[in-house]
């Protein structure tokens, strides 16, 4: 059954057997966001509940005009990229431009990306500012487009485009210095 | 092979589905909490709120469909 008709099922019975069929597909999506933004454990529990309940009460607002997972994810990044402003737990989650004099590597391939090892590719999340993750993970673990994107953190489609860019380029940065013996 | 298996950004959301799951347990009983508390408190309105509505529609000399009826 797909995401969209769970929802159909869930606001016209308001039986929590589907709500708990989508707690299922997107509760360990939503806690694993959350996590590598925030990068605390209790707090990512807090988040997902938060997210979870948002998305219960919510439900009738989500108007099939986007994947059920893309309504989903942008709630989840927005409540990340709040709670860390909030707290100014991070300055780099603010996703304002400015100009940087660092010297970034040429264009990034996505194979590159997308066929790292895993466990490199935590290492690397996990090094590169939160504004960089966020978007990373928006384009290559969702899969969500350009205009999906720039929807979420209201910026335009060449803004996004660049952000992307960059995001690859600190990204290879990164990992070139990590495992400098080996490139 | 899909194109999942081919993501190592999927690969990671998947370990991370995995390795996390009693931290998952333990938000879905908070959430079965606030669910079943929001429950009682509809159930509550439900059951009151109409009865609270016609003491206030007789206090002020009004009639509602319920006393309408009684009068019939």
């Amino acid at each position: 059954m797909t995401d969209e008709e769970l929802v159909k099922l869930y606001l016209e019975s308001q039986n929590v057997v589907y709500f708990n069929l989508l707690y299922k597909r997107y509760s360990g999506k939503i806690f694993g966001k959350s996590l590598s933004l925030l990068k605390n454990e209790s707090e990512a529990e807090d988040a997902t509940q938060d997210i979870m309940m948002k998305i219960l009460l919510n439900m009738a607002k989500f108007n099939n005009k986007s994947r059920f997972s893309t309504w989903i994810y942008s709630i989840t990044y927005n409540y990340c990229i709040d709670f860390l402003r909030r707290k100014k737990k991070d300055p780099s989650v603010y996703f304002d431009d400015f100009i940087e004099n660092i010297d970034l590597p040429d264009d990034v391939e996505d194979a590159f990306l997308l066929e790292m090892n895993v466990k490199r590719l935590k290492v690397i999340l996990e090094e590169i500012p939160t504004g960089d993750k966020t978007i990373l993970l928006m384009k290559y673990q969702d899969e969500m487009s350009i205009r999906e994107i720039g929807g979420i953190l209201n910026k335009s489609e060449s803004a996004i485009k660049m952000k992307i860019k960059r995001a690859k380029q600190k990204f290879k940065k990164t990992y070139n210095e990590k495992y400098k013996e080996e490139v | 092979m899909g194109s999942e298996d081919k993501n190592s950004f999927k690969q990671l959301e998947k370990i991370q589905e995995e390795e996390y799951s009693e931290n998952l347990d333990k938000v879905k009983n908070s959430i079965d909490g606030n669910m079943n508390s929001l429950s009682s408190i509809t159930n509550i309105i439900d059951l009151y709120f109409s009865k609270v509505l016609s003491y206030f529609a007789n206090m002020t000399g009004g009639t509602t469909s319920e006393s309408e009826d009684d009068d019939l």
